[in-house]
C-alpha cells in the first residue's frame, strides 16, 4: 500500500516536473519584447537624440549612419527620435481605446450577462449592429463626426472596440452567473451591484486580461492605419502609421525608412500579441 | 420556545412551459426555535423548491408562489426586496449541496467568509477578521489562521463544506436550511458534519431544517420529519414515532431502501 501510494505521489512529482519543464516561451518572449519596447517608449517621453519634429536641410533621406541611427526622413527629420515620439503616441491612443473599450465593455456586458431579458435583447441587438462594421470604418464614421485630432481618435476607436468586449464579458457573466458561489452571495444578502463586481468579476479576468492583450494589438493597428489614411494624429506630430504613410513615398529610393517603421508596429503588436498568448496559457 | 417561522399553504408554479407545473402543493409547517426538522424525500419531490422559497432565492418571474412564509411578522413571498435582504445571511441562511462550487474560486476563504458580516454589520477589519477566525475555529477546522489564507481549491470537499458552515452562522442565524448539505460528502464526513451540525444547533440555539433523502442521517439529527413526494407532505411527525411506525405506504418504502448495512457511528 504505503508503496503504491508512493508511486502515485513519484508520478505526480514528475508530472509536476514536466509541467514546469514546459515553458511558457509565449509569456516569456513576449514580456521580454514589451518591456523593451516600453522602455524604448518611456525613453522617448523624456529624452529623443534630435528634436523629432526639427527639420535639417542638409540631411534630407540621409542613410544610416552614427548620427542618426535610422537615418533621417524626406524633411531631414531623426528617424529614430520620431519613432521613439510615434510609438509613445501610439501606444496612448491605443491604451485610452482599450480604457474606453474596456470599460464600457465591462459595464455593457455585466448588465446584459446578469440581468438577461429584454434589457438583455436590446443592448446586444445594438451591439450586433455596431459589430457589424468592421472597427476602422466605424471609427471613420466617429471621426467624420467629431473631426481629427489625438483625442477624437481615441474615442472614436474606443467606441468602435466597445461591442467586442462587451460580448466576451457577457459570455463569462453568463458562464458564472448560474454558479452556486453566486447563489451563496445573493443568499446573504448581497446586492446586485456587489454581485456583478465584487463577486463575478474577478472571474472572469483570466479572459478578459488575454483577450485585453489581443485588443491591444488591434488598437495599436487600427490607431496605424487611420494615422496612415490622414484622420488620425495630425502633422508635423509623429505616430507610426503617419510615419509610414509618409515613408510609402520613398519605398524604392529609401526601403529603410518604412522597414524601420513596420519592424516597430511589427514588434509592438508581437510583443502584446505574444504576451496574450502567454496569459492565456497561465490558466 | 417559540415559533419563529410559518409557512402556510405554500404552492410553487412553474411557467416556463405552455402548460403551467406546480411542484408544491400546499406545504405548511411550523418551525419552533432550536428545533432541528428534516425533509425527505425522492429526487423531484419538492423539497429543494420550498427551501430556496424559505430563503427568498426564487425570485424568478416564471415562478409564481402563493400561500404564506412568515417570519417576523413579515411574509417573505410579498415583503420588500430590502427587508427580504435584511434577513437573508443574518437571520436565515442557507448552505447548498456542492461544497466544491459554493466557494468563489478567487476570493481567499476568510474574505467569503466575512461576506454576509460586511454586508450585515458595521465592523472594522480586525473585528471582521477576528469573527472570521473565530467563527473557522468553531465549525473545527485546523489551523484558522492558516485557512483564512488560503483559496477555496486548496482545501479538500469537507473542509470547504465546514467553511460554508462557517460563513452560514458567522451571523448567528436563527434559522439554517441545509440543502442536501452532506449529499456530496463521504460518509464518515457525513458523520462529522452531521454531528458538528448538532453541536452548533445546541450551542446557539439556531434551527435547523435538514433536507436530505438520507434517511438514515436524518433520524440521527432531526426531531421531526416531514415526508415528501410530488410535491404533496405524505407525512409528518416525530422522528422516532415515523421511523418506528410509518403510516403512509410511500414512507414505509423509503424507509425499507435504508441500506441495511449501516453501522452506528456515534
Amino acid at each position: 500500500m504505503s508503496e503504491k501510494t508512493h508511486g502515485v505521489k513519484t508520478m505526480r512529482k514528475s508530472e509536476k516536473e514536466q509541467a514546469a519543464k514546459r515553458i511558457n516561451y509565449n509569456l516569456r518572449i513576449g514580456a521580454v519584447i514589451t518591456i523593451t519596447m516600453c522602455v524604448f517608449i518611456l525613453i522617448g517621453f523624456v529624452y529623443t537624440p534630435y528634436n523629432p519634429e526639427a527639420m535639417d536641410e542638409t540631411q534630407k533621406l540621409a542613410g544610416i549612419s552614427w548620427h542618426h541611427f535610422l537615418g533621417c526622413d524626406n524633411f531631414g527629420r531623426d528617424i529614430f527620435s520620431r519613432v521613439l515620439k510615434g510609438s509613445g503616441t501610439t501606444l496612448l491612443v491605443a491604451t485610452g481605446t482599450i480604457l474606453i473599450g474596456t470599460g464600457a465593455g465591462i459595464i455593457l456586458g455585466a448588465l446584459t450577462g446578469y440581468y438577461g431579458g429584454w434589457l438583455d435583447e436590446i443592448l446586444m441587438r445594438i451591439n450586433d449592429a455596431i459589430f457589424a462594421f468592421p472597427s476602422i470604418l466605424l471609427a471613420l464614421v466617429f471621426i467624420s463626426l467629431l473631426g481629427t485630432g489625438t483625442v477624437n481618435i481615441v474615442i472614436a476607436l474606443g467606441i468602435a472596440f466597445i461591442p467586442s468586449f462587451a460580448r466576451i464579458v457577457r459570455s463569462e457573466f453568463l458562464r458564472c452567473k448560474n454558479m452556486d458561489y453566486v447563489k451563496q452571495a445573493k443568499l446573504i444578502g448581497a446586492g446586485d451591484l456587489r454581485i456583478m463586481f465584487v463577486h463575478i468579476l474577478p472571474n472572469t479576468l483570466p479572459v478578459l486580461l488575454s483577450s485585453v492583450m489581443i485588443g491591444f494589438n488591434n488598437a495599436v493597428l487600427a490607431e496605424a492605419g487611420m494615422s496612415y489614411l490622414g484622420i488620425g494624429v495630425q502633422p508635423p506630430f509623429a505616430s507610426l502609421g503617419r510615419m509610414l504613410s509618409e515613408a510609402q513615398a520613398y519605398l524604392f529610393t529609401r526601403p529603410g525608412y518604412a522597414l524601420s517603421i513596420g519592424i516597430f508596429i511589427i514588434l509592438l503588436v508581437l510583443g502584446f500579441g505574444l504576451l496574450g498568448e502567454g496569459i492565456k496559457e497561465l490558466k | 420556545m417559540g415559533t419563529i417561522l410559518e409557512i402556510k399553504d405554500l404552492n410553487i408554479e412553474f411557467h416556463d412551459h405552455s402548460v403551467p407545473e406546480t411542484v408544491v402543493f400546499d406545504f405548511s409547517m411550523q418551525l419552533q426555535e432550536g428545533e432541528i426538522v428534516g425533509i425527505v424525500g425522492e429526487s423531484g419531490s419538492g423539497k429543494t423548491m420550498t427551501a430556496l422559497a424559505i430563503a427568498g432565492l426564487l425570485s424568478r418571474h416564471d415562478i409564481t408562489k402563493k400561500g404564506q412564509i412568515i417570519f417576523k411578522e413579515q411574509d417573505l413571498l410579498i415583503c420588500k426586496r430590502s427587508i427580504l435582504r435584511e434577513f437573508q445571511g443574518k437571520d436565515i441562511s442557507m448552505i447548498f449541496q456542492e461544497p466544491m462550487t459554493s466557494l468563489n474560486p478567487v476570493r481567499k476563504i476568510g474574505w467569503q467568509v466575512e461576506e454576509s458580516l460586511r454586508l450585515h454589520e458595521n465592523l472594522t477589519k480586525e473585528e471582521l477578521k477576528k469573527r472570521a477566525i473565530d467563527a473557522l475555529r468553531e465549525v473545527e477546522l485546523p489551523e484558522p489562521e492558516k485557512i483564512y489564507r488560503q483559496y477555496p481549491h486548496q482545501l479538500s470537499g469537507g473542509m470547504r463544506q465546514r467553511v460554508m458552515i462557517a460563513s452560514a452562522m458567522i451571523c448567528n442565524p436563527k434559522i439554517l436550511i441545509a440543502d442536501e448539505a452532506t449529499t456530496a460528502l463521504d460518509v464518515t464526513i457525513q458523520a462529522q458534519i452531521v454531528q458538528l451540525l448538532k453541536r452548533l444547533n445546541s450551542k446557539k440555539n439556531t434551527a435547523i431544517l435538514f433536507i436530505s433523502h438520507d434517511l438514515s442521517l436524518v433520524r440521527k439529527l432531526c426531531t421531526k420529519v416531514i415526508v415528501m413526494q410530488n410535491g404533496h407532505i405524505v407525512e409528518r411527525g416525530n422522528t422516532e414515532d415515523i421511523y418506528q411506525n410509518p403510516q403512509e405506504v410511500y414512507t414505509k418504502q423509503l424507509i425499507a431502501a435504508i441500506p441495511k448495512c449501516e453501522k452506528n457511528f456515534e
